[in-house]
């Protein structure tokens, strides 16, 4: 008789291929996902980056942390129970939109921020295109809006933001691209 | 996009790998990670292998690969100031080879497998987000032997080494000198 049609067999043989089948496409998955380029900044969960950034937004989600070292033209969204710190080398045209209970600069310490009290960070941040005001309009031109500054850990009111002019600011400008890159392993070519 | 090819390139390899046996040509699929001297850096690998002739004394093998490793970078910024500021970023590289091995069998348990195979390496600079800034393709080659031992009916186990011919890459405006380098490496497979 012949081993390959044994029902142990065949079973062991079915159950070995799904197996191997489902960890090889995880694995696939996961080694592409990481790397999955993305117009959108996002401070993973339970990370601490530490960044310069520049012509940005950037969503901070709960128990993570963003140091920046300087900060120019951005617009952050902070969950609650999410930290944004540092400035240390400067502030410029930046807005913070802050869930209650997210840890945020202190506005009498520094100049160069506008803060707003949101209810949902992660959906403004979604929204955003839509619902926001560009980085560069300043807040008391617009009578649409109500504004509620922050210090410190976030309290405030409950607000909507909305501009009907999305040409005032675009993807296009948003990047921070770097303009050189060094690497310790491998040197440039003169 | 990327990813969604990436998931059907895998399906359908793997699909293929597991119903090969009846076409005459045995699946297989290896995972392993080693060690190379230039730059001094770890790596992970993994296999989708296909023999398409075995015999009591050799076989022959024909496997796609997929390597990958990575290194620290810094990346430098202009701010509106003039002042330029430096942050942490990462250079990952990430091999996709088509080989083959001819493996002459020892004894029943052990055997000698040596083999070449060559194809792209696919170089991206992420910055501190996992954004990336930038990318380049290259050609890689490579050449490998080792000792591998039976574990059981469908597991092996193996030491091997290999040399890379990996070309220069460019990222931004800089061009990086690569040097060929050799690696060792452990691993362990299935047959199937």
């Amino acid at each position: 008789m012949n081993k390959m049609s044994e029902p142990s067999v065949l079973i062991s043989m079915c159950v070995s291929r799904i197996v191997l089948f489902a960890g090889s496409v995880f694995f696939l998955a996961s080694c592409s996902g990481s790397r999955t380029v993305s117009a959108d900044l996002k401070v993973p969960s339970g990370q601490m980056v530490r960044k310069t950034v520049l012509e940005s937004d950037v969503l901070i989600a709960k128990g993570s942390t963003l140091e920046v070292f300087y900060s120019s033209r951005n617009r952050y969204f902070v969950e609650a129970g999410g930290a944004l710190v540092g400035f240390k080398r400067g502030v410029n045209q930046t807005k913070i939109y802050a869930e209650k209970g997210a840890l945020i600069p202190n506005i009498e310490s520094q100049t160069g921020f506008t803060i707003y009290t949101v209810k949902d960070a992660s959906k403004s941040y979604s929204d955003r295109y839509k619902e926001l005001v560009p980085v560069n309009v300043n807040p008391s031109n617009s009578s649409s809006m109500r504004l509620a500054p922050v210090i410190g850990v976030g309290v405030g009111v409950e607000q909507e933001f909305w501009d009907n002019d999305r040409n005032d600011w675009g993807r296009g400008d948003r990047s921070s691209r770097p303009t050189s890159v060094r690497s310790s392993s491998y040197e440039k070519k003169d | 996009m990327k990813k969604t090819l990436m998931i059907i390139a895998g399906i359908v390899g793997l699909t293929a790998a597991s119903e090969a046996q009846f076409a005459g040509i045995n699946g297989g699929i290896m995972l392993g990670g080693g060690f190379m001297e230039d730059p001094d850096k770890g790596y992970g690998f993994l296999q989708l292998r296909g023999t398409v002739y075995e015999d009591d004394a050799v076989s022959h093998t024909l496997f796609l690969e997929v390597l990958g490793h990575s290194d620290d970078a810094e990346l430098e910024f202009l701010g509106l100031t003039g002042v330029p500021f430096v942050e942490n970023g990462e250079i990952n590289f990430t091999n996709f080879t088509l080989n083959y091995e001819l493996e002459a069998k020892l004894s029943s348990a052990i055997s000698f497998y040596a083999g070449a195979g060559g194809g792209i390496e696919r170089v991206s600079l992420d910055d501190a987000f996992d954004f990336s800034v930038d990318s380049d393709s290259n050609f890689v080659g490579q050449a490998f032997a080792g000792f591998r031992a039976k574990l059981g009916k469908s597991f092996f186990a193996q030491v091997g080494i290999r040399h890379l011919w990996r070309d220069d890459f460019s990222l931004l405006a800089d061009q990086f000198l690569v040097e060929d380098t050799t690696a060792y490496e452990l691993s362990i497979g299935f047959r199937f």
